[in-house]
Parts: C-alpha cells; sequence; structure tokens
C-alpha cells in the first residue's frame, strides 16, 4: 500500500510543469541521439551527465528516463526508412521494416513500431512499478557473502552474454576491474597501482571513464566513416510517408495477437532484468520466439507480416523497464544505458540498493512515472507530430554533429572534475574503447567492470573477514550458495546448450 | 620466416600483447605489495592478483585462438586512421589549452579542426569559421546560462 501511494506520489511531482519539461527535453535528445546511426540513447546520458551536477537530482533521473525510452524507440525510424538502425536494438526491426518501406508501406511499419514500442515500454512501466518494492524485499535478505556471489553472478552473465567472443567479454571486463583498483583502497587507507604517478592516488573518475568509453570513442570511429551513402537512401524515400498512414490498423493489431505483444513484453522485461543483455539481446530473443510460435514462418524477413516488427519493438522497450530493477534494488546495472544512469546516481551522491528504494522512494518513483508517461504518451505523439521529418535528421552534418559532441565531452569531463589529468584520462579511455570496439571488444563490460570490480572486491573481502578467511562462507551461505547455483546454470544454458546459435 | 610471422599477426593479436605487458605490469606491481594474505586475512592485493591471473588466462586463450583463426593479413592500416590520430592530436592540444587561453578562444580552434577533419563537402574557410563561433557560444551558452556551470574565462571575459 506504502508503495502505490509512493509511486501515485511519483506522478504527482511529475506533473509539475517544472519537472515534465525535462521528460519532455530528454525524449526529444533521446529520439535524436536514437534516430542518428552510431549515437545511442547511452551516450546522450553521458553527455548530460554533467550537466546533472547543477541540476535537482529528480528532474535529472526523469530526464535519464526520457532519453532512454525514446533512444530504445527512435532506433526503429531509421532502421526502417533507410535500413540503418539508428540504435543497435533496432537491428530486427530493419529486416521487415525496411522490405515494407522498399513496398510503399513505410508509414504503415512506422506506426506498428511505434505502437509496439508504446505496448512495450508501457508493460515494462508497470511491471517495474510492481516487482521493484518486491526487489527490494529480496534485496534486504541477502548479506555479505550473497552480495558477493550476486556481483559475480551479475559479472559471470554479462561476459557469458557476449556470445560472439566470450574471451573479449572476459577481457573487456577485467580491464575495467582493473582500472578501478587504482587509486586509494577501499578498506584501508592505502594507495594501490599508482605506479609511482602521484596523480593516480586520486583513482580514474568515474565521469571520466563514461565520457570517454562512450563519447570520445564515438568520435574517432565516426572520422573513420563517409556519409554519402546514407544521403542517397534518403532523398529515394523521404516523400513516401504521410502522417494519417501512421495509425496502425486494428485488422493488423488482431492479426499480431494481444498475446504476442504480451509474451514480447514479458520476454523484453525479464532479458532486461539480467546483467548486461539490453535492448539488442531482447529484441533478438523475442524475435526468434516469434517467429518459432508464428503459424507462417516464412513470412519472416519479407513484408508480408508485421509479427516480427511487432516482437522486437515491443521487447526492446519493455526491456528499459526491466534493466532498472537490478540496478535499483541491487547496485547492478541492467544495461550500458542503466549503467550511465547508476552513474547519474553516484555522481549525486545516491547509491542505489535497499536504502534508496526504502529511504528515498520519493526520488525513484518520478522515474517510474516518467518512463511509463514517455512510453504511453511521449513515444506514439513525437511519432505523430515528427515522424516524416525524424529521417532528416540524418542528414545533419557530420562536422558540426561530432565537432559539438566532442566539445561537450570534454568540457563535460572539466566542469565534473575540474581536473587536466581526468580529462587526459579521459581521452585516454576513449582512445583504448576505439582500439577495443575496433577489434569488437564489448566496451560496455569494460565500464561495468568498473563500477561492479570495487563492490565486488568489498563483499569478498568483508565476506571473508566475517568466515574467519575460509572461503566455505560463500557455499555455507544460502543466498550465496543460490547465486552460486544460478552462475553454474546460466552457464550451461549460455554456453553448454548455446540455444540462440541455432 | 619473418614475412611468414608479420602475415600471421592481425590487430587482435597486437591488443592480446599489449595487454600482456600491461596485464604483467599490473602484477609486478600487485606482487610489490607483499603477500596477499596475512594473519588469515586477505590483504588489499589479493583481489588484484586473483584478477591479473583470470586476465592472463583469458588473453593468452584469444591470443593462440586468434593465432589459430588466422586466415587474411590484417596489417595496420594508417591511411584511414589519419583522422582518428589528429582527433586525438587536436584533443590533447585543447585539454591543455583550455584552463589556459579560457573556454571561448580554445572551443573555437577545436571545434574549426574537428569540423575540418569531417569535412567532405570541401567548405570555405569562412564558412568553418562562422559554424565554430556559433557551436562555441551554443555550449557556452548551454553551460553557463541554463546550467549555471562557470567555464574557465580568458580575462574574465570568456
Amino acid at each position: 500500500m506504502e508503495n502505490i501511494q509512493g509511486i501515485l506520489n511519483g506522478f504527482v511531482v511529475l506533473s509539475n510543469p517544472s519537472v515534465f519539461i525535462y521528460v519532455i527535453i530528454g525524449f526529444f535528445i533521446g529520439m535524436f541521439f536514437g534516430a542518428v546511426p552510431g549515437l545511442t540513447s547511452c551516450l546522450a546520458i553521458a553527455l548530460v551527465l554533467p550537466l546533472t551536477y547543477s541540476m535537482d537530482i529528480v528532474s535529472a533521473l526523469v530526464m535519464c528516463m526520457g532519453i532512454f525510452m525514446a533512444g530504445i524507440y527512435s532506433g526503429s525510424i531509421t532502421a526502417i526508412t533507410i535500413n540503418i538502425p539508428g540504435a543497435p536494438s533496432a537491428m530486427m526491426t530493419a529486416l521487415e521494416g525496411n522490405e515494407l518501406m522498399q513496398k510503399g508501406q513505410g508509414a504503415k511499419a512506422l506506426g506498428h513500431a511505434a505502437f509496439a514500442s508504446m505496448i512495450g515500454g508501457t508493460i515494462g512501466s508497470i511491471l517495474l512499478m510492481l516487482i521493484a518494492p518486491f526487489s527490494l524485499r529480496l534485496a534486504l535478505l541477502i548479506k555479505t557473502p550473497g552480495k558477493f556471489s550476486l556481483i559475480f553472478f551479475a559479472l559471470m552473465v554479462i561476459i557469458m552474454i557476449n556470445r560472439k567472443s566470450l574471451a573479449k567479454g572476459a577481457i573487456a571486463t577485467f580491464l575495467g576491474i582493473m582500472f578501478a583498483t587504482i587509486g586509494i583502497d577501499l578498506m584501508k587507507p592505502m594507495v594501490r597501482f599508482s605506479f609511482g604517478i602521484n596523480v593516480l592516488i586520486e583513482g580514474l573518475d568515474l565521469m571520466a571513464i563514461i565520457i570517454g568509453t562512450f563519447a570520445i570513442s564515438e568520435v574517432l570511429i565516426q572520422a573513420e566513416k563517409s556519409q554519402e551513402e546514407v544521403n542517397v537512401k534518403i532523398e529515394e524515400t523521404e516523400h513516401q510517408l504521410k502522417r494519417r498512414d501512421f495509425i496502425p490498423k486494428w485488422k493488423d493489431i488482431k492479426e499480431i495477437g494481444v498475446g504476442s505483444y504480451i509474451k514480447s513484453a514479458l520476454i523484453g522485461f525479464f532479458v532486461g532484468v539480467l546483467p548486461g543483455a539490453g535492448g539488442s539481446m531482447a529484441s533478438f530473443i523475442s524475435y526468434s520466439e516469434a517467429v518459432r510460435s508464428s503459424k507462417h514462418p516464412e513470412r519472416f524477413g519479407t513484408s508480408k507480416t508485421l509479427e516480427g516488427i511487432a516482437a522486437a519493438e515491443t521487447a526492446n522497450n519493455a526491456m528499459c523497464g526491466g534493466a532498472l530493477v537490478p540496478m535499483l534494488a541491487f547496485g547492478i546495472p541492467g544495461d550500458a544505458t542503466t549503467a550511465v544512469v547508476l552513474g547519474v546516481l553516484i555522481i549525486n551522491g545516491l547509491q542505489p540498493g535497499p536504502q534508496l528504494m526504502s529511504t528515498q522512494f520519493h526520488l525513484v518513483a518520478p522515474m517510474f512515472a516518467a518512463l511509463f508517461v514517455s512510453a504511453l504518451i511521449l513515444l506514439p505523439l513525437s511519432l505523430f507530430l515528427l515522424g516524416p521529418y525524424c529521417i532528416k535528421i540524418v542528414l545533419i552534418d557530420r562536422g558540426i554533429l561530432y565537432a559539438s559532441i566532442a566539445t561537450v565531452a570534454i568540457v563535460g569531463a572539466y566542469v565534473s572534475t575540474f581536473s587536466i589529468f581526468q580529462m587526459i584520462i579521459a581521452l585516454i579511455m576513449g582512445v583504448i574503447a576505439y582500439i577495443l570496439r575496433k577489434q569488437n571488444f564489448p566496451v560496455v563490460c569494460l565500464l561495468l567492470g568498473f563500477i561492479l570490480g570495487p563492490m565486488a572486491e568489498e563483499y569478498f573481502r568483508r565476506a571473508l573477514s566475517l568466515g574467519h578467511g575460509s572461503p566455505l562462507i560463500f557455499i555455507r551461505s544460502a543466498d550465496s550458495l543460490f547465486f552460486l547455483v544460478l552462475t553454474v546454470v546460466f552457464y550451461y544454458f549460455l554456453i553448454v546448450r548455446r540455444p540462440l546459435t541455432k | 620466416m619473418l614475412f611468414n610471422l608479420k602475415q600471421k599477426i592481425n590487430n587482435t593479436m597486437i591488443i592480446c600483447i599489449i595487454l600482456f605487458i600491461w596485464n604483467t605490469i599490473y602484477m609486478i606491481e600487485a606482487i610489490s605489495m607483499g603477500s596477499p594474505i596475512r594473519k588469515g586475512r586477505v590483504d588489499v592485493n589479493f583481489f588484484p592478483i586473483v584478477i591479473s591471473c583470470m586476465m592472463y588466462l583469458f588473453t593468452l586463450y584469444l591470443l593462440v585462438h586468434s593465432f589459430k583463426q588466422n586466415k587474411e593479413l590484417t596489417e595496420i592500416n594508417f591511411t584511414n586512421k589519419s583522422r582518428p590520430i589528429l582527433i586525438i592530436v587536436f584533443t590533447i592540444i585543447y585539454i591543455l589549452l583550455l584552463k589556459s587561453i579560457g573556454y571561448m578562444l580554445s572551443s573555437i580552434l577545436y571545434i574549426f579542426s574537428i569540423v575540418s577533419i569531417f569535412d567532405s563537402k570541401k567548405r570555405s574557410l569562412y564558412k568553418k569559421i562562422i559554424y565554430s563561433v556559433i557551436i562555441a557560444i551554443l555550449i557556452f551558452l548551454l553551460y553557463e546560462k541554463i546550467f549555471a556551470i562557470r567555464l574557465p574565462k580568458l580575462g574574465g571575459m570568456f
């Protein structure tokens, strides 16, 4: 009952125009970053991160939610219209979406993508509101050895989920953990891994890591590419979109089936709960399930069905709600964007976990409300108002765009640390992430390792102290054993059986 | 022999070798802190040593794996890397100049350099300068006026 009251209060806070304006601003920022290929909602939040210092924390968090929801959705616009997914999570949408576009039914595909995103985002937000308080109670049951095993489980899942190269995921994660050990030790007043360099005593700032990994590396990656191909495609497709065709027909929705929307939303939400999984995996699994359970699997990948678009878009937007559950309850981010949102919380002095949810629920509840409103109202409204113009976003001059991003990133690193050293760290991290990305190392793992590494170490050392140095404490403690067994179960399903490769 | 070896080395292997060197430096630093277990309790270097061992394991695995899988010659091509390298150089200069000559002047120079690097339409110098000034002013207004965050200024002005 208390929680319902708290969530309703969240909606009341959000109804304040001075707060709601930030959801709208965030939504448009997210829509822009989601629609431009190469830019993501994660990068958008990384860039606004330094600005959150001077903002009210509730406004900052609701803005992040607007960016998150819009960034995931708007990737489908360029995926459908020009077959270039604006965000990686829209990759599956491009399969049928662009086929429909080429048959002159682009507006219909966009309408269904927005409708599915709306359904997915809304169900995901509702599930978040229902499950978050419950997960808080679960979080309270976990003691120190269990907390280590939970983070160990999360780190292992983050590594295992990189099916393309397990070793690359592991290396990126360990590199992140190693970077986090630089500076003063967590439990003893002792400097570690400064390598005789005085400035390293202060350690590496989370902000510098985020800005380097996501913003600077992206500018370097984009510097190698050309834009000519994109321009031609836009000129060909621009005239095909008419606003009235965006509204999905009931006949089509019935054909897809209400059950399919709900199933895809549930898949998306629970994939989101998994650490490191993210929107791409949510849409991929949901799409695969839609193919498996469809009466006409042969229609997938052609313009004859809308089921694939519905499955992928419902799932990736439902993922938004799911990804917030482990981040808020345990401080373990579900995907890259929530890892950066976690940065917003930490930088503003809030520590995610049971305490945040129980004593500062008034700060979190507007986030839930913002996610819900973004999905249910802003998402369809934005397509209707801005849909025809959205594809023009990719026409923006790359020089101006990336010069602005690079400047905001470097100035952001400066204003958040006022340290030339941390700015240099941001640049070095950008170069490292650029090199790693070029060789398909998942840099999200690096960030998650950097965030989760210190927590893992702290609980590991505390648990061993409690167990008088005996590692058996991790097996004797029931909650810890549960997560260790869960790790083995996930290992079996993700690595030994490898169902998704079939 | 040397040519064959060169053909066998790809970028992933180079990264593995760099990671191997970094990991060795890290491990030496960790070991130099003393015994990882003291009086039956793990010390500050225990966890880093465990991570470093895991890093060795996976780096070696990837190195061997990419050596076996290597089918094509992938030498580092510096021609398409020139733009990222230029951006890195200009960013270093920008970071060093930001505090000393202030936000506005350093940012105009930095934005101008990035716009020029990305410029595929061969715009006139005049246009690029105008764009750089406008972007620098917009970012200045965003930080200073909307979010009230102070930026470094030359002579207290810009």
